[in-house]
């Protein structure tokens, strides 16, 4: 099968709603290759067959697209090369490059979690098939017999086949072009005649049996100036997705003059049947219901704006709950280890992920201080938090040190945490760091 | 004589398809409540978020479909440990202006909405979005950050004086106390008073001593005081 060279960058811990933020690094990235996809915020692919003869292989290539990356998003970066999108995104996050036609014994280790279709990893989970090596083995007639066309997708993924660059046949016939007359400025009704004119090119594309996960976008502007930008997605784009892609691109460029045409061109395609859920497996009205209402949810606040939590044990608070875009899967490591200093239960009913500064004062008005060896200095007495009313401290324990990170230099925190108990029974946590108090959390 | 009937079948059907509160909170409701109802859980000493979070892992746990709406403050994880279905919850980040829509279009779908009632407070098509929730008996609970008590010492009445969210049903936590704190080094359980209201539950009001959040971080029901006095 012929598939791409793909590059993956993926910046941990980036914002879901941030698609802009990423522009700079888009634009960098466009110096290595004009082939460049923001896949969701925080993943970015690009083409390495061209830039990877240029910088002198693909390891170099990936090299200098990380410390070019890194440089510009202040934070460490993954980069991994593969054979199609599935694979480069688990490559880059072991930051590995897998050598062409390598994918199948790089995926053979993989659990079965990392598949895109939750439902049919779960099911393989209960069937004993733990790992993609194994479910790579099953005979292709029996996974489309028993798993439907779902299925037999997952399979060629796992095979190291990924089906979603199959064919490049970017033809007129494909492609969809609207002129804007008047032109207009108002973004909102933009991304509605996006939507419109996705729907129209979704529906081209289902008469023939098609479907499309690359397309270019391109937009005319009054004042003659133009924007093309390659868009990728993991699964077949819907109306939805195409709208979200013109609001991002959008937001990228930031016109100074009103939009007056939009053409989307169709760069891959591949076969619906792919990706076609089978007629009895799936049948699930509530789960149905709930992804109708949430697409139609996605078209008014953005897709990355609707999240799926999962449990991920972790020291912090904030690292506990991840969160993936609705209908992705959670690839989440196994981290259920005894984690020291991890607050003990019960925890807060209420965490503050940007903690408010407070004012933690002795009987004598004085700030409370904390020794180097994590012992109080002298005694908190009242707390309150700026402009507001001032509350007498009851009770209080601690404190505890927590130091985070202490092997990354610009990453290392380090924090001291108390438990107050309030005149008002109110129970906070809070901590002192960089020389300031803050209120962490309140137990209520 | 026809009108009397046709409202006492009202009635009667009403009564007969009332759900209850996940335990332990369906004893503050003993006959239960209204499908489709909104709950207003407040609490001036601490404790609302915790009877949110027990409510929505309970529903979740059941395989229904829940829905966070701008509470970003909620501990997910609090809900996790309470034995949340996490698969079941949907968090959306939306700004305030987009919520009436954004909630509108997952009421179908969704057994369990929960929202800062500060939005609540401010809505105004909040009829409208009342009436579709009972509709579609999707139970719309409403809970206040507790930073804003503590930043602006303001309590549910603040709120709720210019608005006209009139809560079908509410639950109060009324008095709290909490297990030392030096004795045992760090907080351990806290002892609760709820009391159960609201103008559905024709003046009746519910008296009850919990453990939230008891030690496992589950909420435990502790003793019956009876009804209250009006």
């Amino acid at each position: 099968m012929n598939q791409d060279r793909l590059l993956v960058v993926l910046v941990p811990g980036w914002p879901p709603q941030d698609a802009e933020g990423l522009e700079p690094v888009i634009k960098n990235l466009i110096d290595f290759t004009p082939g460049v996809s923001l896949i969701n915020p925080g993943r970015i692919a690009l083409l390495t067959l061209g830039p990877s003869r240029y910088f002198g292989g693909e390891n170099s290539l990936a090299e200098k697209v990380k410390t070019s990356v890194s440089k510009i998003v202040k934070r460490p970066v993954n980069v991994g090369i593969a054979d199609g999108l599935f694979a480069a995104t688990l490559a880059a996050k072991q930051n590995r490059t897998i050598l062409k036609g390598k994918n199948p014994e790089f995926l053979y280790t993989m659990p079965v979690g990392v598949l895109p279709n939750s439902e049919v990893a779960g099911l393989l989970m209960k069937l004993g098939i733990k790992t993609l090596g194994l479910f790579a083995k099953l005979d292709r007639k029996a996974v489309l017999e028993r798993l439907g066309t779902g299925g037999m997708w997952c399979h060629m993924l796992a095979c190291g086949n990924d089906p979603t660059l199959i064919t490049t046949n970017s033809s007129d016939e494909l492609a969809k072009y609207l002129e804007i007359d008047p032109p207009i400025e108002d973004f909102d009704r933009v991304t509605f005649l996006a939507k419109q004119l996705g729907n129209e090119l979704i529906e081209t594309l289902e008469m023939k049996g098609l479907c499309t996960t690359t397309i270019e976008l391109e937009l005319g502007f009054e004042d003659g100036s133009n924007s093309k930008k390659l868009w990728h997605n993991e699964l077949p784009f819907t109306a939805l997705d195409i709208a979200d892609r013109t609001r991002w691109q959008l937001n990228f460029i930031q016109p100074v003059s009103s939009l007056s045409s939009i053409n989307i061109n169709v760069i891959s395609s591949c076969v619906t049947g792919l990706f076609q859920d089978s007629l009895f497996t799936s049948f699930n009205s509530k789960s149905q219901a709930i992804e109708k209402a949430l697409k139609k949810v996605e078209g008014i606040i953005g897709g990355n704006a609707i999240k799926i939590p999962s449990y991920l044990p972790s020291r912090n608070l904030e690292d506990s709950i991840q969160f993936k875009r609705f209908g992705e899967t959670h690839n989440l490591e196994n981290m259920d280890f005894p984690w020291p200093g991890k607050l003990p239960a019960p925890l807060p009913a209420a965490y503050y992920h940007n903690p408010t500064v407070i004012k933690v004062l002795d009987e004598n008005g004085e700030k409370v201080l904390i020794t180097s060896r994590a012992l109080c200095k002298n005694t908190p007495s009242t707390v309150s938090i700026k402009n507001g009313p001032l509350f007498k401290v009851k009770d209080w324990c601690g404190p505890w040190p927590r130091e985070e990170r202490w092997w990354d230099i610009e990453r290392w925190k380090r924090k001291l945490l108390i438990q107050v108990l309030l005149e008002n029974e109110m129970v906070c946590l809070l901590s002192l760091f960089k020389e300031e108090w803050h209120l962490e959390a309140i137990y209520d | 004589m026809s009108t009397f009937l046709s409202s006492a079948q009202a009635l009667s059907q009403e009564i007969t398809s009332l759900v209850h509160l996940p335990e332990p909170f369906d004893s503050l409701f003993p006959n239960g409540i209204i499908p489709g109802s909104s709950v207003l859980i407040k609490g001036e000493t601490g404790g609302a978020s915790s009877i949110a979070l027990s409510i929505l892992a309970k529903m979740s746990a059941k395989g229904n479909w829940c829905c966070v709406v701008s509470m970003p403050w909620i501990t997910l994880e609090v809900a996790y440990t309470m034995g949340a279905n996490l698969e079941n919850i949907a968090v959306l980040d939306c700004i305030p202006t987009k919520i009436p829509q954004v909630i509108s279009h997952i009421l179908p779908a969704t057994s369990l909405v929960l929202i800062d009632a500060e939005y609540l407070f401010s809505m105004k098509n909040l009829k409208l979005l009342l009436s579709k929730a009972r509709n579609t008996t999707t139970i719309i609970i409403a809970s206040i950050n507790p930073i804003k008590a503590f930043s602006c010492n303001l309590n549910s009445a603040d709120f709720s004086r210019n608005s006209s969210f009139m809560p079908d049903y509410s639950i109060t936590a009324v008095k709290s106390y909490w297990d030392s704190l030096n004795r045992s080094k760090r907080v351990l359980n806290r002892h609760v008073t709820i009391e159960s209201g609201g103008r559905r539950t024709h003046g009746l009001r519910i008296r009850k001593d919990f453990l939230l959040p008891s030690e496992t971080g589950e909420a435990v029901l502790l003793r019956d005081q009876g009804l209250v006095e009006l």
